[in-house]
């Protein structure tokens, strides 16, 4: 970025909060050695400062800090519905646009009875990368997961319950990694899991489960690397299952994972050429 | 779930400057209010699957920006202020203004500014977001938001100035009833 230095200093936050990065610092610099930039930034502040003490006098109805707290209350005491919040709301008009998102909503629900039925389009990417997108969008929040769970054995039986593949016993590294939860998606159709592993540092990793036979590739029992989607993966086959374990980090912080595996089947193929 | 004193404390840390940046876009307290109380309402259900706390206020901004976006914009007018292409030195302001100047007037001045240019100032002086969270929250580029920030600090600067000129005092703002013209 090579902007003018005095629209970088426009940008600047009057308590300094941004004057350590790059540009900024490179502004202020340069304001030190120009004096007419030095004054024009002065006075900039001067203004800016009145104008955000101006703005911070406003002050928020009262009650509202009550509401939001009682409505909170109320919302996870109702399982999450929004009937606390908004009852002002629910004895009045609904608003045009949220009339509009209802009628969206029977639209989109019909559009996707029809595909299920009678068309079916098929996801053209391949299932690795269908599976990293729904990744992504747990990671960043955008998608929730079905089911918050932290032992293994209750998320496998709650995805068995809704036929959805899962890997039977984990290997011991992934046995101590934090689980948070997991979901079940459908890649043209067939059932696939994701369970889903917090490895600290704000750092994920998911384990992707598919039924073989509902796969094109031609995978080994020995994990293979690679990179999917912007994601470090393994993948391998086991038991008539495909896994994928997959996570924006290093292979080396993955690998330890599925390194009884690895030690395991490499075990087992020594033996076998033995 | 987000433990109650966590949830608390963030309301507590946040509600006010959300209230402001809510107020500045939807123009009246009410849908002010709607807005950060649907904020926290969303948090309450979705804020523990976001990982990094850090992220937590950019995410609150943010949602509130969406709310708004898909709840009140249609229904709101925005008054066109015509600004001059060129970027040059910014109004001065005399001093009587700014010895005029109280909070309803800098939000009922806000309110009168192109969206454009108001979303990304609101957020400029509540100071809480940097500008590259800024720009991201926008999704725009960093740059984009910069010129923003410059043009709309001279279009409103322009626009406290004419309010002090017309009436001989601040146009107020009654937070009730939305922004005076």
């Amino acid at each position: 970025m090579n902007e003018d230095p005095r629209l970088i200093l426009s940008a600047r936050r009057l308590g300094g909060e941004d004057d350590q990065e790059p540009e900024m610092a490179a502004a202020l610099a340069d304001a030190r050695n120009n004096r007419a930039l030095a004054e024009w930034a002065a006075k900039e502040t001067d203004v800016d400062r009145k104008v955000a003490d101006s703005l911070r006098m406003v002050q928020p109805p009262a009650g509202l800090r009550d509401r939001i707290l009682t409505g909170a209350r109320v919302s996870r005491q109702s399982g999450g519905s929004e009937s606390g919040w908004f009852e002002r709301r629910a004895f009045g008009v609904l608003r045009y646009s949220e009339l509009v998102a209802i009628a969206a909503i029977f639209v989109m629900l019909g559009v996707a009875l029809v595909y299920n039925y009678f068309i079916q389009t098929p996801d053209e990417r391949p299932w690795q990368l269908f599976a990293a997108a729904r990744a992504a969008e747990i990671e960043d929040g955008t998608v929730l997961i079905d089911h918050e769970d932290s032992q293994y054995a209750s998320t496998a039986g709650w995805l068995g319950e809704r036929a959805a593949p899962a890997m039977a016993t984990l290997p011991a590294g992934l046995k101590t990694t934090s689980l948070f939860g997991c979901s079940t998606m459908k890649w043209n159709g067939k059932p696939m899991s994701i369970t889903c592993f917090s490895l600290g540092a704000g750092k994920e990793a998911h384990l992707v489960c598919i039924d073989v036979q509902n796969i094109p590739d031609s995978l080994t029992a020995v994990p293979v690397w690679t990179e999917v989607g912007g994601y470090t993966t393994a993948q391998w086959t086991d038991d008539g299952k495909a896994y994928m374990l997959m996570g924006r980090v290093a292979r080396a912080l993955l690998e330890p994972l599925i390194v009884a595996r690895s030690a395991a089947l490499a075990t087992r193929r020594f033996y076998y050429y033995l | 779930m987000i433990p109650d004193q966590t949830f608390q404390l963030l309301v507590d840390r946040h509600y006010g400057a959300l209230y402001r940046f809510g107020l500045s876009l939807a123009g009246n307290a009410d849908a002010g209010s709607d807005l950060v109380q649907q904020t926290f309402f969303l948090w309450a259900e979705r804020g523990h699957q976001l990982r990094d706390a850090s992220k937590a206020k950019s995410w609150l901004f943010t949602t509130l920006y969406r709310e708004y976006l898909s709840t009140y914009r249609r229904g709101v007018k925005y008054p066109q202020v015509e600004l001059d292409d060129t970027t040059g030195e910014l109004p001065s302001i005399a001093p009587e203004v700014f010895a005029n100047l109280d909070g309803h007037t800098v939000v009922s001045a806000l309110h009168r500014m192109e969206e454009v240019f108001r979303i990304p100032l609101t957020l400029f002086y509540l100071q809480e977001l940097s500008y590259k969270e800024i720009a991201e929250m926008l999704e725009v580029p960093i740059g984009t938001v910069m010129s923003r920030l410059s043009r709309g600090k001279e279009q409103l600067r322009s626009l406290l100035t004419s309010s002090a000129g017309e009436s001989g005092k601040i146009t107020q703002f009654d937070p009730r009833k939305g922004a005076v013209s």
